[in-house]
């Protein structure tokens, strides 16, 4: 029988709002990592005992699922609960039981081992249906093989996901994890770690859904089930509120979400640019997709069909694909003709705008299950460097691109670029990749734009060395600004110093801006400096011809730089880099810039607004 | 030993839910049920086997039964694919 539940304290918690809006709704606390057996083979006398921990696991497996079940069926009714059903009888399965235990007589293997390996499987075949429900189908396996592996590896209890829609609460999230949990109704998550440009943080934005990271110890005062307020607008955390605070919230939540900068909107009459600054300086606009699941690339379709000329041309397009992302979903490299696939859908879908692919970027902290574990993953084999390593792969990649440019608005972009013999040989492959094209007679862009991230501080000081060689070139503030500054934004002990306005940062980009005009080449910005309010003004300064940012930033974007003065921006910019030696001079300098003009409002920092450090108020 | 043809009709497939049912239907059996597929031969009695059909509408299956009462379990579970697990074709 179960139990109403004793109400509990109310507490709060302050963190950093890494996307606005509001969330109300029951907490999901989730266990990050995902388990996986090592192999070994077992001492014929261990054998017995291995069986009966395996044998226990299932029964212990079998009695939690259970005690799921009937609190689901209990909130959300029998349909949605039959689906615990399912996992009890998957985890009764005779069958696969009984391989297993085969496995760990015959073959001596742990029951750990043999357990990952058999789900696994099962799981894989399940992935390879073409039907979609089949497909989501793999992670009930994998929850179960979750659930068996916990027990076996004696880890913290864990309970299953539940088909409500919830706050998901946990001590850190990977984008993979974030990826799994968007299929399900996430309202919003609140995680101890991470910062304002972890890739949750930028995940949470590009999905509009409200998030908060760097909470330090809220996840263990939260259990599953407790009503919490995510405070997206002021970087709060409320676990069971008072029904008074509750209902004020829930007025704000129904305030935000139709309201202010929407309003504002972006210029959609034919013939005129979709931004522009006061004195009509057009800064062109385009969005990040930051993940490659259908719901992002709806998204973001949506919007730039919203803001199509009334002749239904579309403009605003794709200013960075993270194509790594496809194989966070794929969970290998996905062939030539399957990213073909995935790039081409994508060109056809934004037609006539560009869309910018950005060669795979894995290694850093975009880990990669089964790539070789480094002391400095940052440091280290990542991004063009894998890519000019590992020929096959970055050929096949450099194909499936060009082909899918063959209507002429596709935009190739390489990362991580640190010297200019890279660049060069990065250009040497794609030389290839287009004469292999040539000789199977397959179709491509000849003039296919070709640029380069400047996110690496060697790359921005010696920009002019390589703009001779690109077509454009991009700017990725955040990787910029870490390795400017030696911190690792995704590590929250250091967060505060991750400081995208210090001015060693803000010289690197004016002078890659500098050096592209010098070349005649266009330049871009594609890190988060794009959406942050407080830095509009210096990239309008700067002369930047395009700001690309993820979907939910574009209106808002689009309305501050209306508001804005080329010629004004131009004269804080040069102030501020010779003047200002802090980011919070900087900061300083800009307040004072938007409150002479009466901008402070719009500007402001509200969805910004950190709660650096460990603060809990126990109200 | 029986074999019959059945194809899937209900438009969902053969999901995790008539998944379920089968197996459920297939255990009261003594007798050995398999479901083949393209080739491809999986025990009729387990869950994540069933499921890993991943069974379209309008594919088509062979059941193999074979046991003691192979005949009364192939009729139920023909019986059962023929209502189209009993959802909306």
């Amino acid at each position: 029988m179960i139990r109403p539940k004793e109400p509990k304290e109310t507490l709060r918690f302050s963190g950093i709002a890494a996307s606005r809006g509001i969330a109300i709704g029951p907490a999901y606390r989730y266990f990050r990592a995902l388990l996986y057996a090592e192999d070994h083979e077992l001492a014929l006398s261990d054998v017995g005992h291995e069986i009966e921990q395996f044998d226990s696991a299932v029964r212990k497996a079998r009695q939690e699922i259970e005690k799921v079940r009937r609190v689901a069926e209990q909130k959300v009714g029998t349909p949605a609960s039959s689906i615990f059903e399912a996992q009890m009888m998957m985890v009764s399965d005779e069958f696969i039981l009984s391989t297993i235990r085969q496995r760990i007589k015959q073959e001596r293997k742990p029951a750990a081992f043999a357990v990952d390996t058999e789900f696994s499987a099962h799981k894989k075949m399940l992935e390879a249906s073409e039907s979609p429900v089949m497909r989501e189908r793999a992670d009930d396996v994998e929850d179960i093989k979750q659930r068996l592996l916990r027990y076996l590896l004696d880890r913290q209890k864990w309970l299953s996901k539940l088909e409500v829609p919830s706050i998901l609460v946990a001590e850190s999230l990977t984008p993979a994890d974030a990826i799994l949990f968007t299929q399900s109704s996430m309202l919003g998550f609140a995680i101890d770690g991470g910062g304002l440009t972890s890739h949750v943080a930028i995940l949470a934005r590009s999905l509009g859904i409200p998030a908060l990271v760097a909470l330090h110890s809220a996840a263990e005062h939260i259990e599953t089930g407790d009503t919490l307020i995510l405070d997206g607008e002021r970087g709060e955390l409320i676990v069971c509120p008072d029904p008074e605070t509750q209902r004020g919230y829930e007025q704000e939540q129904s305030f935000v979400l139709g309201s202010g900068v929407e309003a504002l909107g972006l210029i959609v009459e034919p013939g005129e640019p979709l931004a522009r600054t006061a004195d009509a300086r057009e800064v062109k606009l385009l969005m990040n997709l930051e993940f490659g699941s259908e719901v992002a690339v709806l998204e973001a379709e949506r919007l730039s069909e919203a803001t199509a000329t009334a002749d239904g041309k579309k403009r605003l397009g794709l200013g960075l694909v993270r194509t790594e992302h496809f194989l966070l979903l794929h969970d290998d490299f996905p062939t030539e003709d399957e990213q073909n696939e995935l790039y081409l859908n994508l060109a056809e879908r934004f037609y006539p705008a560009w869309v910018t692919l950005r060669t795979f970027d894995v290694g850093g902290d975009k880990v990669l299950s089964g790539t070789y574990r480094e002391d400095n993953p940052f440091l280290g084999w990542r991004g063009l460097r894998i890519s000019l390593d590992e020929p096959d792969l970055f050929l096949g990649q450099l194909r499936a691109i060009l082909r899918a440019s063959a209507r002429g608005n596709v935009k190739l972009m390489f990362p991580m670029v640190t010297t200019a013999d890279e660049l060069e040989r990065a250009l040497a492959f794609l030389q290839e990749a287009r004469n292999m094209l040539h000789a199977t007679g397959d179709a491509y862009d000849e003039h296919m734009p070709v640029g380069i991230m400047v996110e690496v501080p060697s790359a921005a000081i010696m920009a002019d060395s390589f703009i001779p060689m690109v077509d454009y070139v991009s700017i990725g503030s955040n990787d910029l600004t870490q390795y400017t500054l030696a911190v690792d934004r995704g590590n929250d002990l250091i967060a505060p110093l991750y400081q995208e306005l210090h001015p060693a940062v803000l010289k690197l980009i004016r002078g890659t801006v500098e050096a592209s005009k010098r070349g005649g080449k266009p330049i871009s910005i594609c890190g988060e400096l794009g959406s942050y309010p407080l830095a509009t003004p210096l990239l309008v300064g700067f002369g930047i011809d395009e700001i690309s940012v993820s979907p939910t930033a574009v209106r808002s974007l689009a309305a501050r730089l209306r508001l804005l003065n080329y010629t004004e921006c131009k004269e804080l910019t040069d102030r501020l880099l010779a003047e200002c030696v802090s980011p919070e001079e900087v900061k300083r300098q800009i307040l004072q810039f938007l409150s002479e003009r009466h901008l402070i409002d719009v500007f402001s920092e509200t969805t910004l607004r950190s709660g650096f450090g460990a603060r809990l108020i126990k109200k | 030993m029986i074999r019959r043809t059945v194809t899937i009709k209900n438009r969902a497939g053969l999901h995790t839910r008539p998944a379920a049912a089968i197996v459920k239907l297939a255990s009261k059996f003594e007798s050995e049920f398999f479901i083949i597929k393209e080739g491809f031969r999986i025990n009729g009695k387990s869950i994540i086997g069933v499921m890993t059909l991943a069974a379209a509408q309008g594919s088509q299956l062979e059941l193999e039964c074979d046991g003691p009462d192979e005949e009364q379990a192939m009729k139920e579970l023909v019986d059962y694919f023929d209502k189209g697990f009993e959802e909306e074709m």
